[in-house]
């Protein structure tokens, strides 16, 4: 296949094991880096840190940067393969992210404050409640909402169901009505805005701008704890390789080469006697759900949950992890999403860009030489975009298929 | 061409209860308007069950259109389509193509980042819902079916390629084969031999003369000579309306017929 088209660089979706045709080996070797990804998170990051090289505070960022990969991983499915750009994956991990914010925030401190029901009220809400006319801090309610997420069982299904549900009623509406395209990533991006403005409303309880803080403990275990954040990484790392593996079942299927089909021609799928808006609301939310997963893991590991985390451009940086990584891959998005998170950890913070060069040079001439400041990351960021989208279409995965298949070529 | 020609009775000559149990699709009085403008206007139309039937007629005449009202794309101003006798108006066009209408399109259009094989999938006859299509498994039958289709259009030595990859003429067979595998009662064929070379025409004439009897087949065509090489009947679609129909010798004898299409 010399000729290359210029949409060559999107992957089809994986077809191995079927018969009628044989597995492509690149794909088999490519299978193998991802599992080595995963494999260095599983075993590099709890190595080097039982070793001391790298304190839980690393561990903790890595446990959510693991996360965020997730968050990658369900956009994908919907960009990637379903050739649908959403941006509402911010909004549905904050749903996830809030529900278990509300549970961490219950069993959270200072004790003490108790409402005429019995129930503690949390601080967070405490200090912000939005009280009535004429209402004392005595007349403040644990509201309704907040009951279930008590319980941490409640909780972890709370935070999936209801972003799968959200996710269920706008597929339904949107996509029936076949909406597409531009308007949809419009669209979704109205809807998070939407959401972003309602939890930013001190009267919903839902603490406002303040966020969700002052938490404690997690299954009566101490949030501070080393040994906590690291189970937590563990199990945020055991539930990546779970949607991995759940993501990949689902484009192995028939149902990933029907949504492989959406992509590329929607209307001749109808014609196969296809309904697309019962698949496109399927792998929506299933997207929601997988998104709501991730950010019930990545509360605990942040310790605060407020609504910056649901803003537009959090959805939009989710779009540049995918895109760098390679959207139609499920590796990825996972590589890409880790990239730039771990870019970003480093260039938002402020260092001298010749510090190898410190007591070397004259005081006085060091003082002089540039330094790294934080606001430089944005250009960073939507230079990163455009060279992406400008150079490599296909993310950082198709450089390493290119790589491989010219080996490939060379061992024939 | 020793066949005898095939005799297309008109609607008019039987009694509405005859049309309906007769046809396999049939248009009563349908009427299809684009913001005032009366793309098709027909009284009676009807296909028989495994008739072969060619629609021609000048550039803008409807013949497209006619295609979208009976694959259900297109939904009608006025009118009533029915299938099988029973009416079929408020059908979409997923709902008539799991009736059993299958359509091929003017453009070539296959799944381009699908193989070809994976192209033959998707249009594998069955339930097409989430559920079934996530547990979907071939079965052997399924697969020897596949390649038996492919090894008809030459196509077996590309089943893995993914079909961006192919040529237009082997996208148009690739598109057929996709329909004969879904299995229809009734094809729509729009433009099949449009852009082909003259070994694949031929091939595309075998194909569609190989089905006939199998399916009810609707070819849209220019190319009379291809037209005639398929020896059907023929309906002549002219500004919305059919104007005649008949055997090819027939319709091209038909005064208003031959200045429809050199004009005045």
């Amino acid at each position: 296949m010399t000729g290359q088209p210029k949409d060559d660089e999107l992957e089809p979706a994986p077809a191995a094991r079927s018969r009628g045709r044989t597995a492509a080996r690149s794909s088999s070797v490519r299978r193998l880096v991802t599992w080595a990804l995963l494999l260095a998170a599983a075993v590099c990051v709890p190595g080097l840190y039982w070793l001391d090289w790298i304190s839980i505070e690393t561990v903790r960022m890595m446990g959510r940067y693991l996360a965020l990969a997730m968050v990658a991983l369900s956009l994908d499915l919907l960009w990637g393969y379903t050739g649908m750009l959403c941006l509402c994956q911010s909004f549905f991990f904050s749903l996830g992210g809030y529900a278990m914010g509300m549970y961490l925030a219950h069993h959270g401190g200072p004790e003490g404050i108790i409402d005429k029901a019995g129930w503690k009220i949390p601080a967070c809400l405490y200090v912000v409640y939005p009280y009535g006319v004429g209402e004392l801090p005595e007349d403040a309610l644990t509201p309704w909402f907040w009951k279930p997420f008590y319980f941490l069982s409640a909780t972890v299904g709370l935070g999936m169901l209801i972003p799968g549900l959200v996710a269920l009623v706008i597929g339904f509406f949107v996509f029936r009505s076949r909406v597409r395209g531009v308007f949809f990533a419009v669209l979704t991006q109205a809807i998070t805005l939407a959401a972003w403005l309602v939890f930013c409303m001190n009267d919903m309880k839902l603490c406002g701008t303040n966020g969700l803080t002052r938490f404690d403990k997690i299954g009566g275990f101490p949030l501070n704890d080393d040994a906590t954040q690291f189970t937590l990484y563990l199990i945020t790392l055991a539930c990546l390789v779970g949607v991995y593996l759940l993501s990949r079942m689902v484009v192995r299927s028939r149902l990933g080469r029907v949504l492989v089909a959406i992509r590329d021609n929607e209307t001749r799928l109808r014609f196969a006697g296809y309904k697309p808006y019962a698949f496109k609301v399927f792998v929506f939310s299933l997207s929601a759900m997988i998104a709501g997963l991730a950010g019930m893991l990545y509360t605990p590991q942040m310790k605060i949950f407020t609504p910056t985390n649901m803003e537009v451009k959090e959805s939009i940086e989710v779009v540049i992890w995918v895109a760098v990584g390679g959207r139609g891959t499920l590796g990825g998005p996972v590589a890409g999403a880790l990239l730039v998170n771990l870019l970003k950890n480093k260039l938002t913070s402020q260092f001298a860009l010749f510090g190898f060069l410190e007591g070397w040079l004259p005081d006085s001439v060091y003082a002089w030489l540039p330094v790294w400041k934080q606001e430089y990351w944005p250009f960073v960021l939507g230079g990163l975009f455009i060279v992406v989208v400008r150079a490599l279409p296909g993310g950082l995965s198709s450089v390493w298929r290119r790589l491989i298949s010219r080996e490939e070529a060379e061992r024939q | 061409m020793n066949q005898q020609q095939p005799a297309v009775i008109s609607p008019r000559e039987l009694t509405r209860e005859n049309r309906l149990n007769s046809y396999l699709i049939y248009l009563e009085e349908v009427v299809v308007e684009f913001d005032g403008f009366r793309a098709l206007d027909i009284d009676l139309f009807g296909l028989k069950f495994n008739e072969l039937r060619v629609v021609i007629g000048p550039n803008g005449a409807g013949k497209t259109t006619l295609c979208d009202v009976i694959s259900g794309k297109t939904p009608t101003t006025r009118g009533h389509r029915y299938w099988q006798g029973n009416s079929v108006d408020d059908k979409s066009d997923s709902e008539m193509a799991l009736l059993g209408v299958g359509r091929k399109f003017q453009t070539p259009t296959v799944f381009d980042s699908l193989t070809v094989f994976e192209n033959m999938e998707m249009a594998l006859p069955g339930a097409h819902n989430v559920w079934r299509t996530l547990r979907g498994r071939m079965t052997d039958a399924e697969d020897r079916r596949i390649l038996e289709i492919l090894d008809r259009v030459n196509l077996t030595e590309l089943r893995e390629v993914p079909s961006r990859f192919l040529s237009h003429g082997q996208r148009q067979s690739l598109e057929l084969c996709m329909l004969i595998l879904a299995g229809p009662d009734l094809l729509l064929v729009d433009e099949p031999a449009a852009g082909l070379t003259d070994d694949e025409t031929d091939l595309m004439a075998d194909l569609l003369l190989e089905l006939r009897g199998q399916h009810a087949i609707l070819v849209i065509e220019h190319d009379m000579e291809f037209v005639r090489r398929l020896n059907a009947g023929v309906t002549v679609l002219h500004e919305g309306k059919i104007m005649t129909e008949g055997s090819m010798e027939e319709v091209q004898q038909n005064p208003a017929v031959v200045e429809a299409y050199l004009g005045r």
